[in-house]
């Protein structure tokens, strides 16, 4: 088993083949807010990667995967909900002459 | 005029001049990948820069243009020799709507369907079948503007992918990404769904909707191996020169800093460069007289004088090294005229210009075009024999004409050269004489060459038929009448069945001339040094009564001698020493008697006005330092 969840964690360990991106999808429809761990990762099928661009969680760590690491493949599903949201710039009080 | 629209001339002009340049060069060289990828960037630069302006006619050749030499340069298409006349017929007519847009400010009316034509021409239904979607262009574009900088990127091969794996990739055991990790030199990735993504629940975790792309710096046949298994689910392209374009521009920008100048200002400062030569000519007598009165202080001034001469020696240069431009852009639309006379003529002429990058003064260049134009037009005519007529004759049915320049000295040397039917001068001496212009035995005492150079002569048109084309109411003499104001030699060099050699020669510049100053009567007058051959002072008694004329024995040459002052229309002198300055009558050497020779000057003429004007013997005025006004005489039209 290569997709692990335990307390909003869910960790992927190993080599990550086509079947876990089932496991890993139920796991993220289960906990929508649940924080992806890919530093035991050592390879990340396709399929494993799709679940992750159209869930976009939040992520723990960078895969050994050199490829996607390299590339920033998945620096789209980085930052996890909440990420589009455009930060609030603190207002500077406007200053009268 | 709207200053966009000004810049756009300027640019579009030197586009076109510069793609017809490359797919000439590619009708002599088609395996030439430099003029390849040269004529698609200036055929690409092109299309953007009509997109600017409502010309969307030449926006549609351009486009199908540009794809045609982008399937060549990925060799996908040969350029064959209809494909390439399509491209300089797509870069004429934009020629011609180019000058539209600059006289009408619009295309004209049959604008659209003579861009139908040219894209049938152009192969455009064929190549649409062979590119599925136009789409496929757009992802490459966008690949490269927005998702990548390619500018940024190393310079050298970059090939472009499109991946998109098909749905049941996953059972099939396809990893798409491993495929694309295992593309060498990988540069780039860029990873999307094939439409939005779905929401989570809704999610087919086997299905793949991924779509890949990126870029490489390997050559397009590597990224295609790595891709062999899927390569129906791929799209590759190269862009590797388009980029290393990039990063030259990107490095010529640094290193070269040009400003663009309207003429007309480099010539107000070289007019006033102009007027400080005329002063510092001023300058030499003042010193000299102050010399007289004071040495020491004329040493100082001598010194002061140098400094000056120096300073504005070098201004001059520059100036005149300033107005000095290639002749390329002033005959860029030679070829255009040649390919329009030969078909109208039903002739088959391969036509070459080289040595466009010789420069001469603007001047010259814009002026060298009409006359060149009229002499290529009547090579096109009376020169170079029609497809049939070459064959009987033992040539090639396709005739070669050849634009030369070069620089010898302080000259533009031009050469036409074609290897058409030649002058015959038996026939130009007929008509000469038919048409009064010499007499029979004028024309019997004429040498071939001689007879031959006729046909420049006023009057004289050997054109058996006037023809639209050369025939415009001008014989060949608008073109003597054209060159000879400036300074221009023309020689003929003709062999009947082989072909004519047109040879003229202009000087490199015409800002300053240098002036003989001579003496006749009470007036000094300017005589340019070029045609002065030599001046010599000789005892009265030399010179003898020769018929009713005089003539004096030079080194062993009998001079015919003609006085400035009987010329000028006052009484001759009597002296005892008579000074003569040598000079020409076309080719035969005068003597002129003038009553002294002054000092040396180098001025600009400036053409006469007013009352002035008609005057035959007067090539122009000349301003002196003194404010004083100069008369330049044209000697060879005072002595003939």
């Amino acid at each position: 088993m290569t997709v692990r969840s335990q307390d909003g964690q869910i960790i992927l360990e190993g080599r990550c083949r086509v079947e876990d991106a089932e496991a890993l999808l139920t796991a993220l429809q289960q906990q929508p807010d649940g924080v992806v761990h890919l530093d035991k990762a050592e390879t990340i099928h396709s399929a494993v990667v799709q679940v992750l661009l159209a869930a976009k969680p939040r992520i723990a760590g960078a895969s050994k995967h050199d490829f996607l690491t390299k590339h920033g493949v998945l620096r789209d599903a980085e930052g996890g909900p909440g990420s589009n949201e455009v930060p609030q710039e603190p207002v500077s009080p406007t200053r009268r002459i | 005029m709207d200053e966009f629209l000004a810049q756009f001339l300027i640019e579009a002009r030197e586009l076109l001049t510069a793609a017809a340049f490359d797919v000439g060069t590619l009708r002599r060289d088609p395996e030439n990948r430099k003029r390849l990828d040269s004529a698609f960037r200036a055929f690409h630069t092109l299309k953007g820069s009509v997109a600017l302006f409502d010309m969307a006619p030449a926006g549609q050749i351009l486009h199908a243009a540009e794809d045609l030499l982008d399937q060549a340069r990925k060799k996908t298409l040969n350029l064959d020799e209809s494909k390439l006349a399509a491209l300089l017929a797509c870069l004429d007519r934009v020629d011609v709507w180019v000058d539209a847009m600059e006289s009408q400010g619009a295309l004209p009316a049959n604008a659209a369907a003579e861009a139908q034509a040219l894209l049938s021409r152009l192969g455009r239904q064929q190549s649409a079948s062979v590119r599925p979607t136009s789409a496929d262009a757009d992802w490459l574009s966008a690949l490269l503007t927005h998702d990548f900088d390619a500018a940024r990127l190393d310079a050298g091969a970059l090939t472009a992918f499109r991946y998109e794996p098909d749905e049941q990739c996953f059972f099939r055991g396809d990893d798409p990404l491993a495929v694309v990790a295992a593309i060498p030199k990988l540069a780039a990735v860029k990873v999307m769904p094939r439409g939005e993504w779905p929401a989570l629940l809704e999610l087919q975790p086997f299905s793949c909707m991924l779509v890949i792309e990126g870029l490489s710096h390997a050559e397009a046949p590597e990224v295609q191996l790595a891709f062999r298994l899927v390569g129906d689910q791929v799209k590759i392209a190269e862009v590797a020169s388009r980029t290393s374009a990039q990063a030259e521009d990107i490095a010529t920008a640094g290193t070269v800093r040009s400003l663009r100048i309207d003429a007309g200002r480099i010539d107000t400062l070289a007019d006033g460069v102009g007027e400080l030569v005329v002063a510092r000519n001023a300058l030499a007598p003042l010193v000299a007289e102050a010399t007289r009165l004071d040495s020491a202080l004329g040493a100082r001034l001598r010194q002061v004088q140098a400094a000056f001469e120096r300073g504005i020696g070098d201004m001059h240069r520059s100036v005149t090294a300033m107005r000095m431009v290639p002749i390329g852009p002033a005959v860029r639309r030679l070829p255009r005229v040649v390919r329009d006379v030969s078909e109208a003529l039903g002739r088959d002429v391969d036509f070459a210009i080289e040595g466009e990058q010789v420069e001469c003064e603007k001047g010259i260049a814009d002026a060298i075009y009409e006359p060149l134009l009229h002499l290529i037009r009547n090579a096109l005519d009376h020169g170079i024999e029609k497809p049939a007529a070459r064959t009987t004759a033992g040539k090639t049915p396709q005739g070669k004409l050849r634009l030369r320049f070069s620089r010898a000295a302080d000259q533009l040397i031009a050469e036409l050269e074609d290897d058409g039917a030649g002058i015959d001068p038996a026939r130009v001496r007929r008509i000469a004489v038919e048409r009064g212009i010499i007499s029979e035995d004028q024309a019997r005492a004429l040498s071939d060459e001689d007879a031959q150079a006729l046909i420049f002569a006023a009057g004289f048109s050997t054109a058996a038929q006037v023809s639209d084309i050369s025939g415009r109411g001008v014989g060949m003499d608008a073109v003597k009448a054209a060159l000879d104001p400036l300074g221009a030699r023309i020689d003929v060099r003709s062999h009947v069945g082989q072909g004519t050699l047109i040879r003229i020669a202009l000087p490199l510049s015409a800002i300053t001339t240098r002036m003989l100053v001579v003496e006749a009567g009470l007036q000094r007058y300017a005589v340019p040094f070029e045609s002065v051959a030599e001046t010599v002072i000789v005892p009265s008694e030399r010179i003898v009564p020769l018929g009713d004329r005089h003539a004096v024995v030079l080194r062993n040459r009998t001079l015919p001698v003609l006085h400035l002052r009987e010329l000028l229309g006052e009484e001759r002198s009597e002296a005892q020493n008579t000074k003569l300055m040598v000079t020409w009558a076309g080719n035969e050497q005068v003597a002129v008697a003038v009553d002294g020779f002054g000092e040396r000057i180098e001025a600009m003429i400036k053409p006469a006005a007013g009352l002035l004007a008609g005057y035959a013997g007067l090539s122009g005025i000349t301003l002196l330092g003194t404010g004083d006004v100069m008369l330049v005489l044209d000697v060879e039209a005072l002595v003939t």
